[in-house]
C-alpha cells in the first residue's frame, strides 16, 4: 500500500482500509477482477507467441547458416518489435484499472485555499449515507474518508487547512498538492470559477495533469462564474462546472471519479492486470523489446539481439512458465526443414 | 575361465572413434598406462558420417577440446582439405570453423599421433564383458580370451552396441556398415541394470565422382584465409578444394512418396529415435511436402579418392531406390553409388546415470563417452571422450574430479543437459543451449580453459608460452584499442568521417570504432599504432574487438545473474511443492523436487537451474511470505 509507503497510514490503519475496501467493493466487480487476473497467463501466451515468432527465424539463421532457409527469414523485426512492445504496454497500463478493481479509488482534492474543496469534500461524502470510518491525516492539512459509491469504495483526501498568503505558504501550497497526486489514482483539482485565474490555479492544474485528473469549476451559482478561460488550461482533463452549494454537478462529478468501474469501460478494456509484480515484468518486457528493436536498427549482429529477445522472453516466462532452449529448437524444427 | 590377466594398465578405453581417441590420448598424456582397444586398428579415428569436422556450435566444442589440450583441433588442421569459418558476417560469438576432411588421412593421422604417444598402447579385440569386482570395474574380457586389467575402463563404443543396419527391409547387426556389432557387451551393460534406450541415425549414398556432372552443381570454395581449429595451428598450407551444392527436385520427393512403405523409417520397422536436425531426405519430403526443393552438398571424400558423399540425402531407402533417386537429380543421371545410405539403431544408456565426471553411479571405475550417452556427431563425442580420460586418469591417481561448468563451456552446457535432463533424441550442441553464448566465444576457449589443460598436465610448457603470449598480446592490444583516439584535428579524422559517412564526434577510440556494426577488423588493424601493429597477428586482434564488442552487454548479464545469486539466504518452506510455482518448466520443477533444496542459494547451485527459473523462484519465495 503507498499510503504506508509514504508513511501517512499506520500499518494497522492501512490493513483496516483495506479491509474495509474489501469487503465494501462490488461483489460483481471483485469477481470480476479476480477472474479477469487469473487469465494473464492464458493472455499472455499470443504474446510470447509473437516474440518466439521473432526469436525463432533470428535463431535459425545464426545456428543453421548452411541451410536452405528462406532469404527473407528475418524480415520486418523492428516493426514486429515495435507492435509487440506497444501490446505488452497496453497491457502493462491495464494495472492501475486492475489495481482500481482490487483495492478501491484514492481521490485526491486539490486546489489553492478557499476555492470550495472542503464544501466539494462534504458534498461528495453526503451522497454516502454510509460513511463508516474516518481517518485523520497523520499531518494536519490533510483528511481522508472512505465513502462508498455506489458500491465502489473511494478513498477522498482532501489537502485542506493552510492559508496561502506569502511565497512560502504558496511553495507549501504545491508541495502538498504533489504530495497528494503522488498518492492519488485520481485528482479532482478544485478551481474557483468566479474569479479570474490565479498563477498558482495554473501551477496545481498543471501539476495534476501529470496524472488521471478532472477540474472542477466551482462556484458555478455565482453571477461572476466563468467557464471559457478555465477550458484552455484543462485541455488534457475532463472540466465539470460544480456547484458545491447547490449540488449542482456532484453527480456529474460522482460518475467521472467512477468511470474506469462503469460497465461499458470495463467491457471494452476487459483485461486488466492486477499483481505489482506482474506489472513490473510487463513493463520489463517492453523495456526488453525496446532496446532489441534499438539494436535492429543500429544493424547490430543477431546474437546481441537475441540477449534482449531472452531477456524480454524471461520476463514474460515469469508469469506464463519458462521456454526452454529445447522448446525453441523444437520450433525451429517444426518451422524449417533443417539438416544435412 | 581363466582368472588372471594377460596384461595390466591403469586405464582402458574402448573403442577408437573420435571419443576414445581422445580419452586415449589424454589418460596416456597424464600419466596413465592406457590400453585403447578396438575392433579394427584399421579404423582408429574414423568418421562414420560426413568427411566434416566443426561447423556452429560443433566448432566451438573442437576449440574447447584444443584449449584443454585435446587433439581433435590438431588433426583436422593437418588433414582438412576444405576450411570455411561460418556466419562471417555475424559476430564472433557465433563464427566457428568447418572443415571437410580427407577421411583417410584423418585416420591415418590419428593414429599416427596416438602411436607416438608415451603410455598409449593399442589393443586389437572385441570386447565382450568386463570384469568387476565388489561394485568396482577392474578390467575387461575379449572375445579371443585375454583379459585385460586396469583400475579404470571407458566405454566408447559409439554406434556398436546392439548396432542394427537397415536399408529398405533388409536388416543385418553391425556397428557401422561392414564392421561387426557388440552384442555380448550390449548385454553386459543390461545384465549390470543399466537403463538402455535405442537411438537411431543415418547416413547417405556414397557416389562415384566420375559420373558426376560437375558442371550442374555449384562450386563452394574454401575461405581465402583458412581459420585453423587449433591455437597451435599457425596457419593451414595444405590445398584446399571445393565443395559443390545442389538441390532434389519434385521428381525425387514424388518418388520418395510412392514408396515410403519401402521406407524402414515409415513402415515402423525402426524403433529408435533419430535426430530431427539431421533428417532423412524421407523425413524432409514427408514433413516439408511444400518444399519444392532440399539442398544437398557433394563433399569430397579426400584428396586422392574419387568418392564422393552426398550431404542432405540420408536415407534407408532399398538400395535400388536410393540409385533410382539419385539419377532423377540433374548432374547426377548417369552417377552410381559406391556404398549405399542406411540407418542404424544402437543402444545408449540413460545419460542421467552419470556424475558430471561421466562415471557411472552403477559401476566405480566405469567411465562412458560419446554416442553411448545418447549424443551426435564427432565433436560432441570427442569431448566426452577428453573429460571421461581426465577424470579416468584423476580417479586412478585418486585425484579430485574434473567438471567444467555451463557458464564457462560447452562442454559444460553439453555435460549438465546429459546428466540433468536425460536426452530423448540423439543431443546435439547449438549456441542456444548455452545461457551465456556471448561468454562462450570460438577465440577465447583458450582463455577460459587453457588454465585448466595446463594444470591437468595436457598442455605442455611451449603450448602454455604460446598461450600466455597470446594472452598477453591480447591485453595490450586491448589497451592500445582503448587509449588511440582520433580528434578532429587528426589527419585520419576526415578520412574515416567520409568512410562511416557520419560524424564522429569530437575524438573518437578504436575501441568505440570498432563497435560499430560498419567497421572491419582489418580497417582498425590498419589504425593501430605502428609498434603494436607490427606484432600482432589479424587473430588476436579479432579476438581483443570481440571482446570490446560484447563487454556491455555480457556484463549487463552478469549483473543481473549475480543480482538473483545474491539472494542465497532467503528460506525455502520445507514442504514447498515447487510445481506450485506458477511459471517454471517442467524441467526445472523435476530438478527442485530431486535436490529439495533449503535455501535459495542452494537452489541457485543446482546444475541446469537457468536465470530465468531462478528469478521466478525468488519472486515466489519473496511474494508468498507475506
Amino acid at each position: 500500500m503507498r499510503a504506508v509507503a509514504n508513511g501517512r497510514l499506520s500499518l494497522t490503519q492501512a490493513e483496516a482500509v483495506r479491509d474495509l475496501i474489501e469487503a465494501q467493493t462490488h461483489a460483481a466487480v471483485r469477481q470480476a477482477a479476480r477472474q479477469l487476473g487469473g487469465e494473464l497467463s492464458t493472455r499472455l501466451q499470443p504474446v510470447k507467441d509473437s516474440l518466439l515468432e521473432i526469436i525463432v527465424p533470428l535463431e535459425s539463421s545464426l545456428e543453421f547458416v548452411e541451410d536452405d532457409l528462406p532469404e527473407d527469414i528475418a524480415r520486418d523485426i523492428a516493426e514486429k518489435l515495435s507492435a509487440l512492445s506497444a501490446k505488452v504496454d497496453e497491457l502493462a497500463n491495464s494495472f492501475r484499472r486492475g489495481r482500481l478493481l482490487k483495492e478501491g479509488l484514492r481521490v485526491a482534492l486539490v486546489g489553492r485555499p478557499n476555492v470550495g474543496k472542503s464544501s466539494i469534500f462534504n458534498g461528495l461524502l453526503s451522497s454516502d449515507r454510509s460513511i463508516v470510518t474516518e481517518i485523520p491525516g497523520t499531518t494536519r492539512d490533510t483528511i481522508s474518508e472512505v465513502v462508498n459509491l455506489e458500491g465502489i469504495p473511494v478513498l477522498i483526501t482532501d489537502t485542506a487547512g493552510v492559508r496561502s498568503s506569502g511565497d512560502v505558504i504558496e511553495q507549501l501550497g504545491i508541495e502538498r498538492t504533489r504530495r497528494a497526486i503522488a498518492d492519488a489514482d485520481l485528482i479532482v483539482t478544485v478551481i474557483d470559477g468566479s474569479q479570474p485565474l490565479t498563477e498558482e490555479d495554473k501551477k496545481i492544474v498543471s501539476e495534476a495533469s501529470e496524472s488521471y485528473s478532472v477540474v472542477a469549476l466551482n462556484k458555478s451559482d455565482l453571477e461572476s462564474f466563468r467557464i471559457n478561460n478555465a477550458e484552455r488550461l484543462a485541455q488534457n482533463s475532463t472540466l465539470i462546472p460544480i456547484s458545491a452549494k447547490t449540488g449542482d454537478g456532484l453527480g456529474t462529478l460522482c460518475a467521472e471519479i467512477l468511470k474506469p468501474f462503469s460497465a461499458n469501460y470495463l467491457e471494452e478494456n476487459s483485461f486488466v492486470i492486477t499483481n505489482a509484480r506482474h506489472f513490473d515484468l510487463l513493463r520489463r518486457t517492453s523495456d526488453s523489446l525496446n532496446s532489441a528493436g534499438e539494436l535492429v536498427q543500429q544493424g547490430l549482429s543477431e546474437e546481441i539481439i537475441l540477449v534482449k529477445l531472452y531477456e524480454a522472453l524471461q520476463f514474460l516466462g515469469e508469469i506464463t512458465g519458462e521456454t526452454t532452449p529445447d522448446a525453441i529448437l523444437s520450433q525451429i524444427f517444426s518451422s524449417f526443414c533443417i539438416g544435412k | 575361465m581363466k582368472s588372471s590377466f594377460d596384461e595390466n594398465f591403469d586405464v582402458i578405453v574402448i573403442g577408437a572413434g573420435h571419443a576414445g581417441c581422445e580419452a586415449a590420448s589424454a589418460a596416456a598424456r597424464m600419466g596413465c598406462q592406457t590400453a585403447l582397444v578396438t575392433i579394427s586398428l584399421d579404423m582408429i579415428g574414423q568418421m562414420s558420417c560426413n568427411p566434416a569436422v566443426g561447423g556452429i556450435a560443433k566448432g566451438h566444442l573442437v576449440r574447447e577440446i584444443d584449449a584443454l589440450g585435446g587433439i581433435m583441433g590438431r588433426i583436422i588442421d593437418r588433414t582438412g582439405i576444405q576450411f570455411r569459418l561460418l556466419n562471417r558476417s555475424r559476430g564472433p560469438a557465433v563464427q566457428a570453423p568447418r572443415a571437410q576432411a580427407d577421411r583417410a588421412l584423418y585416420r591415418t593421422e590419428m593414429r599416427h599421433v596416438l602411436e607416438y604417444t608415451s603410455n598409449l598402447h593399442l589393443r586389437q579385440g572385441v570386447v565382450i564383458d568386463f570384469v568387476i569386482e565388489n561394485g568396482q570395474v577392474s578390467g575387461i574380457e575379449l572375445q579371443d580370451t585375454r583379459r585385460l586389467r586396469a583400475k579404470a575402463v571407458i566405454l566408447a563404443a559409439g554406434t556398436f552396441l546392439n548396432g542394427l543396419i537397415h536399408t529398405g527391409r533388409a536388416t543385418y547387426t553391425a556397428g557401422r556398415a561392414g564392421e561387426p556389432a557388440s552384442i555380448e557387451l550390449a548385454e553386459s551393460l543390461k545384465r549390470l541394470g543399466f537403463p538402455v534406450g535405442r537411438l537411431k541415425t543415418g547416413t547417405p549414398p556414397r557416389l562415384d565422382g566420375r559420373t558426376i556432372d560437375w558442371d550442374a552443381f555449384e562450386a563452394q570454395p574454401a575461405d581465402e584465409r583458412p581459420v585453423p581449429f587449433s591455437f597451435l595451428t599457425e596457419s593451414i598450407e595444405q590445398p584446399q578444394v571445393n565443395c559443390h551444392i545442389g538441390y532434389t527436385n519434385q521428381a525425387v520427393h514424388k518418388a520418395i512418396q510412392d514408396n515410403l512403405h519401402e521406407s524402414p523409417l515409415y513402415s515402423g520397422q525402426i524403433k529408435g529415435i533419430g535426430p530431427r536436425y539431421c533428417p532423412s531426405i524421407e523425413d524432409k519430403v514427408v514433413k516439408f511436402p511444400e518444399k519444392t526443393r532440399h539442398q544437398l552438398f557433394l563433399e569430397p571424400e579426400g584428396y586422392d579418392t574419387y568418392e564422393v558423399y552426398l550431404n542432405g540425402f540420408s536415407t534407408s531407402l532399398p538400395f535400388e531406390l536410393q540409385q533410382e533417386l539419385v539419377h532423377k537429380i540433374p548432374g547426377l543421371d548417369e552417377t552410381r553409388i559406391i556404398r549405399p545410405g542406411y540407418a542404424i539403431e544402437y543402444d545408449f544408456v540413460d545419460p542421467r546415470e552419470l556424475t558430471p565426471f561421466l562415471q557411472t553411479t552403477r559401476v566405480r571405475g566405469l567411465f562412458f563417452a560419446g554416442q553411448i550417452n545418447g549424443t551426435t556427431g564427432y565433436e560432441e563425442a570427442a569431448c566426452q571422450g577428453l573429460l571421461a580420460g581426465i577424470n579416468a586418469a584423476l580417479y586412478v591417481q585418486d585425484r579430485e574430479g574434473f567438471m567444467l561448468r555451463r557458464e564457462e563451456s560447452y562442454i559444460g552446457v553439453l555435460v549438465d543437459d546429459l546428466i540433468t535432463q536425460g536426452v530423448d533424441e540423439p543431443y546435439r550442441m547449438f549456441t542456444s543451449r548455452a545461457e551465456n553464448r556471448l561468454s562462450l566465444r570460438f577465440d577465447t576457449s583458450d582463455v577460459r580453459l587453457s588454465p585448466y589443460g595446463r594444470n591437468l598436465g595436457l598442455v605442455d610448457d611451449s603450448e602454455w608460452e604460446s598461450f600466455s603470449s597470446r594472452r598477453d598480446h591480447i591485453a595490450r592490444l586491448r589497451s592500445s584499442l582503448l587509449e588511440t583516439r582520433f580528434k578532429r584535428s587528426d589527419q585520419q579524422y576526415e578520412e574515416l568521417t567520409r568512410l562511416m559517412g557520419k560524424d564522429l564526434g569530437d575524438s573518437i577510440s578504436l575501441a568505440a570504432l570498432s563497435q560499430l556494426p560498419e567497421v572491419d577488423t582489418t580497417l582498425i588493424f590498419n589504425l593501430l599504432p605502428a609498434d603494436i601493429r607490427n606484432q600482432t597477428k589479424l587473430s588476436e586482434l579479432e579476438t581483443s574487438v570481440g571482446d570490446i564488442i560484447y563487454h556491455g552487454y555480457i556484463r549487463t548479464q552478469h549483473q543481473n545473474n549475480e543480482r538473483i545469486r545474491n539472494q542465497s539466504d532467503v528460506q525455502i518452506p520445507v514442504n514447498l511443492q515447487f510445481s506450485q510455482v506458477s511459471g517454471l518448466s517442467h524441467e526445472m520443477v523435476e530438478r527442485l523436487e530431486r535436490i529439495r533444496p533449503q535455501t535459495f542459494g542452494q537452489a541457485s547451485r543446482i546444475p541446469g537451474m537457468t536465470p530465468g527459473a531462478l528469478s521466478t523462484l525468488l519472486f515466489f519465495l519473496k511474494t508468498s511470505k507475506n
